[in-house]
C-alpha cells in the first residue's frame, strides 16, 4: 500500500506512538470522541440537569436509556467534562458506580467513600444500616466547619438495572430519597440499555424516583455513522505535524468513502446500529501504523470488516471429518423426525441404517465404509467437545440454562449417571446450516450429499 | 385485677430478669414488721374496688431482703436496667391475694431522668423527691442508702432539697431535713403541700384517665382535695381500710360535677378498648381542634417570600415545586393528622402505651403527616401543655437486615451501640424494669414490611412491648399494604399491633391541586388550568403527591428552556396545560414505540419475524431457530443481505439487552427459547410509518 504513496510523510517515531495512543484510545472508548454526533438534544437535558445540581444545589435523578452502543457514557462524561469546564470554581462530587462491579449494596458503599476520598477507617460506619453510613460518609464531605453545607454530589449509575437486582434495592432508596430531601444537594443518573427498567424498581422506589427518562436512540442516519468513524479516526495537529495530520486525514477520507468499506458500514448500519461493532473493525489497521506505514492500510480495513461477517461455527465446521459429518446429518435426520433429543446408539443406529442402506450402491466404488462403534463414539465425542452437539436436559428454564463445556464426559448433566452412549444430547445447527455444512465442501461422496439435502 | 396481672407479669419479668444474669446470688425475701390495721373487707368493697387490685392486702411496716431490714419510708437503691440503680423511697409494703410481696416505690429522681422542657442546673449527686410511683418487686431493692439535706460527696450519700412533681414538671423547694427526718414524707399533707393540690387538681382535670400505677395516689389526691386529712398514721389504712365505695363514690361525684363528657374513673379503670376507641372523639376534640386551628392558620398565613427574591419566576417555581421543599405545614390529610394527633395526644397525656398501623400506597403523605403531628406535639411539649416525649424514627429500608432495629433502638433509647442480640435483650429489660424516667418514647417505623423475618419475632417485640407494665411506647408503623397484619403477618403479632390502623387514600385531584397551588402561592408561573391537568392526569394514575410535583417541575423546566432560546427581553410565559401534558408525556411515555422505531433494519426484520414464528407455532415461546428459518426468509423476499445464523443470535442478544425481547442464555444458540417482551400491536404502530417496512409490519 505505501508504494502506491510515493509522496511517503515524515513521520517520527513520537508522533506515530501518539497517534496510535490517541486513535486507539478512542476506538476501545477509554477516550471520549472529540465531538459527539447527533446526541445534542439529550446532551443539553443532561447537562441542565447536572449544572441544576452542581451550581443551584437542587437534588435530581434521571434515567438514561438507550440501546447498547448508542452512545449513553459517553454523553455523561460529555455532560460532565462540560460542567467541569464552566463551572464557577464551586466543589461538587462525582461518584461513578457500575453494576457489574458493585454487586452488593457494601462494596457499592466502600467505593463511593473511596471516590469521594475519604480516607478513614470505615468498618464501625459499614456494621450499621447503609443509610446511616451513607449520611455519615456524606457529612464528612463538610469541609472542617460544620456550618457549610455538603458540596453537591453527582452519581453515575452505569448498568442501573443490575443495582437495581440488589436485595430491597436499598442503595437506590437512599440515593433517590436524599435526592428529593433538603439534607444534601445530589444528583442520581442511571444509565442501562433495559428499556423496562422502570418495571424493575419497587414501588416506594419507583415514587421517590423523579420519573424524568432521557432516551438515547440510534443514529438515524448512515452518515452520522460514517462521521462517527471520522471523528474517532482523524486526529488534529496539535500533537503531529500539520501536515501529516492532514495527509493522515485525507487516507482516512479514502478509506471511509471508497465503495467496499462504505457497503461494509452500510451493512453494520442495518445490522445493529452499533458503533463499537464499528469502531473495533479499525483496530487492527491503526494498531499496525509505523514508522514506514504511517497512514491506515485499507486493505486491513477491508480484510477486518469482511472477518467480521463470517461464522466461526461454520469455520470450524468446515474442517471436521466425514465421520463426524455423517454424524451431524444423523442427528438432523432424526430432528426431521421429529426426535428432538438423542443419545449416541439412536444416532449410530441412524447412521448405520442409512450406511448398509446405500453400501449396495456404492460398494462398486469401495469408498465407503461403515465405521465400528467405538470410531464413531470418539468421534461423536469430538463433537460434544465442539459444542456442535450439547447434553439435553430435562428442564431447559431460564435460570438452569448454562452448564459446563464437558457435561457428557464429566457425567454431571443432571445428576444423569448414565454411560455416555446413553446420554441425550441435541444438534446446534438448524437443518439449514447443515445443508449449507455440506455444500460447501468438495470431498463429500455424492451419496452423502443427497443424504444431506433430503 | 388488672394490678394483680401487671404484679405477674412484674414478677415473671424479674424472674426473667434474674435468669438473664446468673452470677445474681438468690434473693432471700422476708416480712419484718405488719401493720397493724386489719382492713374490714366487706362484699360491696371487694366488688368495687377490684379493678384497683387494692382489697385483701395484707400491709406491712418493713420487709427484710437479704437479711436487711427496709422500712416504710426507707430510701433504697433499686436495680435498673443498666449498672446505675434508680433511687426510691419505700412507700408502701403489702402482700397481695396472690401472696405475691410488692413494694411501691416513689422515685428519687436525678436530673437526668426528669422530662422538663429546660435542662434542669443541679449538682451531681442531687435528687428531686417526686410524685412518680411504681409497683416494683422486693427483690430488686439492692441496698440501702442516705439522702441527706446537704453534704452528700460519695458512695450512697444523696442530697435532696427539691421536689419534683410528675404531671406539671414543676419544681418546688423542700426542706428535706424536717420532712425526712421527722418520717413526715409519708403524711398526706406533705403530699399535698409539696405537690400542691392545685396543680394536682389541674392535672387531673386534664388527665381523666391515668396509668394504674398512678390511681391509687389520685384517689389519694382527690380525698385531701375535699380537705378531709385522715390521721397521721392511718393514712395507710384509709387506703385499705377506708370504706372504698366512699372513695369511688366521691371520685364519680367530682368527676360528674367537673363536666360532661368525662367518663367515670371507675369505669376507665376497665380500660376496654373500644372504649377507648370510642371516647378518642368526644374526649380530645379540644386538644386536636386547637392542633387543626394551628395548623389551618399556618396554611392560611401568607408563605414565606423571601426564599423566592432574587430569582426568576421560574427558578422560584422549580425551588418551591421540589419534594424537598417542605412546606410549613401540608394541605389536605385533614382527617388523617386530626386522628393520628389524637391518638397521640391522648396515649401522651395518659401515659399509656400504644400501637398504630398507618398503610397507604407511597406518595400519599403517611410519613409527612406523623412527622407533622409529632412536631405538633412537639410544640405543646415545649409549652407544657403535653407531658415531654422523645421521637424516634425507624426506616426498614434503611437498614440492612432487621436485627437492626434492635440496634437502633437501643442507640436511640439507650444511648449505646451493641449487637442485635444484646441490643434486643438490653431492650427487653428496659421496657420491664420500672423506672423513674417517665419520657414516653414515640417510635415510628416506616416500610414495616421490610421487618417481616420468619419468625417475625422483631415485630412481635416491636409490638409487644407498649404492652409491658412499664412501657412508656407509642409505636407507629408505616407500610404500603392495607391488609399487611391479616396476609403476611401471624396472628400473635396482628393481635398485638392492635385495631388502631388508619389508611391513607391515594390523592384525588382536587387534593392534589391544593397540594401544588399551596406551593405555588405568591408564585405566577402557572396557568390554573394546566394545575388542574396536572393533577387530574396524576390523580387518575397514581394519586401520587411526588409525581404531580415532578411533572410540574418538569413542565416549568421545559417552559424555562424554551424562554431562554429565545432572544432576551422576551416576557416569561406562564406554564399551560399544552406543557403539562408534554411533561406528562415524556415521564409516563412507555419507551417501546420509540425503541423500535429507532431500530436497525436487521432487528426490526427480526422482530417481525419472531411474530411470525410465534404466530406460526401458536406459543409465546420459540427457539431462535425457528425464527431465524424466517428471518432468513424475509430477507431473501426483500432482496435485502441475509444474516448468518451466528449474526441472527447476535441481534437476539441485542434485543435481549434492551429486553425488547426475552432470550435464554445465548450459549443455547438456536435452541434458545425466545419470547417477545413488547406487545405485538407496538411493532406494528412503530414499523408502519416505515416505508421499507409497513408491508412487513401489517403482513
Amino acid at each position: 500500500m505505501p508504494a502506491r504513496n510515493p509522496a511517503q510523510p515524515k513521520a517520527t517515531d513520537e508522533s506515530i506512538r501518539a497517534v496510535k495512543r490517541t486513535v486507539l484510545g478512542r476506538l476501545y472508548g477509554r477516550a471520549p470522541l472529540p465531538n459527539l454526533v447527533g446526541l445534542d438534544a439529550p446532551l443539553n437535558s443532561i447537562y441542565a440537569l447536572l449544572s441544576q445540581t452542581a451550581l443551584n444545589n437542587e437534588g435530581n435523578s434521571a434515567l438514561i436509556l438507550g440501546p447498547r452502543g448508542s452512545g449513553k457514557t459517553s454523553l455523561v462524561q460529555r455532560a460532565l467534562s462540560m460542567l467541569s469546564h464552566t463551572n464557577t470554581n464551586k466543589a461538587y462530587h462525582i461518584v461513578h458506580l457500575n453494576g457489574f462491579v458493585h454487586t452488593t449494596d457494601r462494596i457499592a458503599l466502600r467505593d463511593i467513600a473511596r471516590q469521594l476520598l475519604i480516607t478513614q477507617d470505615l468498618e464501625h460506619v459499614l456494621i450499621g444500616s447503609f443509610a446511616d453510613a451513607f449520611t455519615y460518609i456524606l457529612n464528612l464531605l463538610r469541609s472542617d466547619d460544620e456550618s457549610t453545607a455538603i458540596p453537591p454530589v453527582i452519581f453515575v449509575l452505569e448498568e442501573f438495572d443490575l443495582l437495581a437486582q440488589h436485595p430491597k434495592q436499598s442503595l437506590l432508596y437512599t440515593l433517590f430519597d436524599i435526592a428529593q430531601s433538603q439534607q444534601t444537594p445530589i444528583a442520581v443518573l442511571g444509565v442501562t440499555a433495559r428499556i423496562d427498567v422502570l418495571d424493575l424498581l419497587e414501588k416506594r422506589v419507583k415514587s421517590r424516583f423523579s420519573h424524568r427518562q432521557i432516551y438515547v436512540h440510534n443514529m438515524a442516519s448512515v452518515e452520522e455513522f460514517v462521521q462517527i468513524a471520522r471523528e474517532a479516526l482523524c486526529i488534529d495537529s496539535s500533537t503531529v505535524s500539520e501536515a501529516f495530520a492532514q495527509q493522515f486525514n485525507k487516507r482516512i477520507e479514502d478509506i471511509l468513502t471508497s465503495s467496499i468499506v462504505s457497503q461494509h458500514i452500510e451493512d453494520i448500519f442495518e445490522f445493529g446500529k452499533d458503533v463499537r461493532m464499528l469502531l473495533r473493525a479499525f483496530t487492527l489497521a491503526v494498531s499496525q501504523i509505523s514508522i514506514d506505514n504511517p497512514l491506515l492500510n485499507a486493505s486491513t480495513v477491508e480484510s477486518q470488516f469482511a472477518l467480521t461477517n463470517t461464522s466461526a461455527k461454520m469455520k470450524i465446521l468446515s474442517s471436521i471429518s466425514l465421520l463426524e459429518l455423517c454424524l451431524i446429518i444423523a442427528m438432523r435426520s432424526l430432528t426431521q423426525l421429529d426426535i428432538s433429543k438423542y443419545n449416541f446408539e439412536m444416532v449410530y443406529d441412524e447412521y448405520k441404517t442409512f450406511m448398509s442402506r446405500h453400501m449396495m450402491a456404492v460398494s462398486a466404488g469401495g469408498a465407503m465404509k461403515i465405521y465400528k462403534k467405538p470410531v464413531a463414539l470418539k468421534a461423536f465425542e469430538t463433537l460434544v467437545e465442539l459444542e456442535i452437539a450439547r447434553p439435553a436436559l430435562v428442564s431447559v428454564g431460564e435460570g438452569s440454562s448454562v452448564y459446563g463445556r464437558n457435561d457428557l464426559l464429566a457425567g454431571t448433566a443432571a445428576g444423569i449417571r448414565a454411560p455416555k452412549e446413553y446420554r441425550m444430547v441435541q444438534l446446534m445447527l438448524e437443518p439449514m446450516q447443515v445443508v449449507e455444512l455440506v455444500s460447501g465442501r468438495v470431498d463429500i461422496p455424492a451419496v452423502i450429499r443427497r443424504w444431506a439435502q433430503q | 385485677m388488672q394490678q394483680n396481672k401487671l404484679a405477674q407479669r412484674l414478677n415473671k419479668a424479674t424472674k426473667s430478669r434474674r435468669k438473664q444474669h446468673t452470677e445474681d446470688t438468690p434473693v432471700t425475701v422476708e416480712w419484718g414488721q405488719r401493720l397493724n390495721t386489719a382492713p374490714p373487707s366487706t362484699p360491696s368493697t371487694r366488688r368495687v374496688t377490684r379493678h384497683s387490685g387494692l382489697t385483701n392486702k395484707e400491709l406491712y411496716k418493713s420487709i427484710i431482703v437479704n437479711g436487711t431490714e427496709y422500712s416504710i419510708g426507707d430510701a433504697v437503691a433499686v436495680k435498673s436496667s443498666t449498672d446505675d440503680p434508680h433511687l426510691a423511697i419505700i412507700y408502701k409494703l403489702w402482700q397481695n391475694e396472690r401472696g405475691e410481696r410488692q413494694a411501691v416505690a416513689r422515685w428519687l429522681m436525678r436530673p437526668h431522668e426528669m422530662h422538663t422542657a429546660r435542662r434542669v442546673e443541679a449538682g451531681p449527686r442531687e435528687v428531686f423527691y417526686s410524685n412518680a410511683e411504681d409497683l416494683i418487686a422486693p427483690e430488686m431493692i439492692l441496698r440501702a442508702i442516705r439522702v441527706v439535706a446537704s453534704g452528700a460527696e460519695t458512695g450512697d450519700m444523696w442530697v435532696c432539697g427539691r421536689s419534683f412533681e410528675e404531671h406539671s414538671a414543676r419544681i418546688k423547694e423542700l426542706d428535706w431535713a424536717s420532712v425526712y427526718g421527722k418520717r413526715m414524707l409519708l403524711d398526706p399533707r406533705t403530699d399535698a403541700e409539696l405537690f400542691g393540690q392545685k396543680s394536682v387538681q389541674g392535672a387531673v382535670k386534664k388527665q381523666p384517665a391515668k396509668s394504674v400505677a398512678n390511681v391509687k395516689k389520685r384517689k389519694h389526691e382527690v380525698e385531701s382535695d375535699d380537705g378531709e386529712s385522715t390521721e397521721d398514721e392511718s393514712f395507710m389504712a384509709s387506703d385499705g381500710g377506708e370504706s372504698a365505695e366512699e372513695t369511688s363514690h366521691k371520685v364519680s361525684a367530682k368527676v360528674s360535677v367537673k363536666g360532661r363528657g368525662k367518663p367515670s374513673r371507675v369505669k376507665e379503670k376497665t380500660r376496654a378498648v373500644p372504649k377507648r376507641r370510642a371516647r378518642l372523639h368526644d374526649m380530645q376534640p379540644q386538644a386536636v381542634n386547637t392542633a387543626m386551628l394551628k395548623r389551618a392558620s399556618r396554611t392560611n398565613d401568607a408563605p414565606q417570600t423571601d426564599d423566592i427574591a432574587g430569582r426568576t419566576m421560574y427558578e422560584a417555581a422549580r425551588l418551591r415545586l421540589h419534594v424537598s421543599a417542605v412546606p410549613a405545614t401540608l394541605p389536605c390529610r385533614e382527617s388523617e393528622f386530626a386522628e393520628i394527633y389524637g391518638h397521640l395526644h391522648t396515649a401522651l397525656e395518659e401515659r399509656t402505651s400504644m400501637c398504630m398501623y398507618i398503610s397507604g400506597v407511597p406518595g400519599t403523605g403517611k410519613t409527612a403527616t406523623v412527622r407533622e403531628c409529632v412536631r405538633m406535639l412537639r410544640e405543646s411539649a415545649d409549652d407544657g401543655s403535653v407531658p415531654g416525649f422523645e421521637f424516634i424514627e425507624l426506616n426498614g429500608m434503611k437498614m440492612t437486615e432487621p436485627q437492626q432495629t434492635y440496634v437502633q433502638l437501643w442507640q436511640a433509647i439507650g444511648g449505646e451501640r451493641a449487637t442485635p442480640k444484646h441490643a434486643a435483650q438490653l431492650l427487653d429489660a428496659h421496657f420491664n424494669t420500672p423506672s423513674p424516667r417517665r419520657h414516653t418514647y414515640v417510635v415510628v417505623v416506616d416500610e414495616l414490611d421490610l421487618l417481616v423475618t420468619k419468625s417475625q419475632s422483631i415485630m412481635y417485640n416491636l409490638f409487644d412491648w407498649p404492652h409491658r407494665p412499664h412501657a412508656k411506647l407509642i409505636v407507629v408503623a408505616i407500610a404500603n399494604t392495607m391488609d399487611l397484619p391479616e396476609r403476611m403477618l401471624h396472628h400473635k403479632v396482628s393481635s398485638r399491633l392492635g385495631l388502631t390502623r388508619i389508611n391513607f387514600q391515594p390523592y384525588a385531584h382536587a387534593q392534589l391541586m391544593a397540594i401544588v397551588r399551596a406551593r405555588l402561592v405568591g408564585c405566577a408561573a402557572f396557568d390554573a388550568d394546566a394545575i388542574e391537568l396536572c393533577a387530574r392526569k396524576v390523580g387518575a394514575v397514581s394519586g401520587d403527591a411526588r409525581r404531580a410535583l415532578d411533572v410540574c417541575r418538569r413542565a416549568v423546566e421545559i417552559v424555562e428552556h424554551e424562554w431562554r432560546a429565545q432572544p432576551t427581553g422576551q416576557a416569561m410565559p406562564m406554564v399551560t396545560m399544552m406543557d403539562i401534558d408534554r411533561a406528562v408525556k415524556e415521564m409516563q411515555a412507555a419507551p417501546h414505540v420509540a425503541f423500535i422505531r429507532n431500530a436497525s433494519a436487521q432487528q426490526k426484520v427480526f422482530l417481525v419475524a419472531m411474530r411470525a414464528a410465534m404466530r406460526k407455532a401458536g406459543v409465546a415461546e420459540v427457539p431462535l431457530g425457528d425464527v431465524a428459518v424466517v428471518h432468513r426468509q424475509l430477507c431473501l423476499m426483500h432482496a435485502m443481505r441475509a444474516p448468518s445464523y451466528e449474526q441472527i443470535g447476535v441481534i437476539c442478544a441485542q434485543l435481549g439487552a434492551s429486553r425488547c425481547v426475552l432470550a435464554e442464555s445465548s450459549i443455547l444458540d438456536v435452541r434458545q427459547l425466545v419470547r417477545l417482551a413488547v406487545a405485538e400491536d407496538d411493532i406494528t404502530v412503530a414499523l408502519k410509518p416505515d416505508p421499507v417496512f409497513s408491508k412487513l409490519a401489517t403482513s
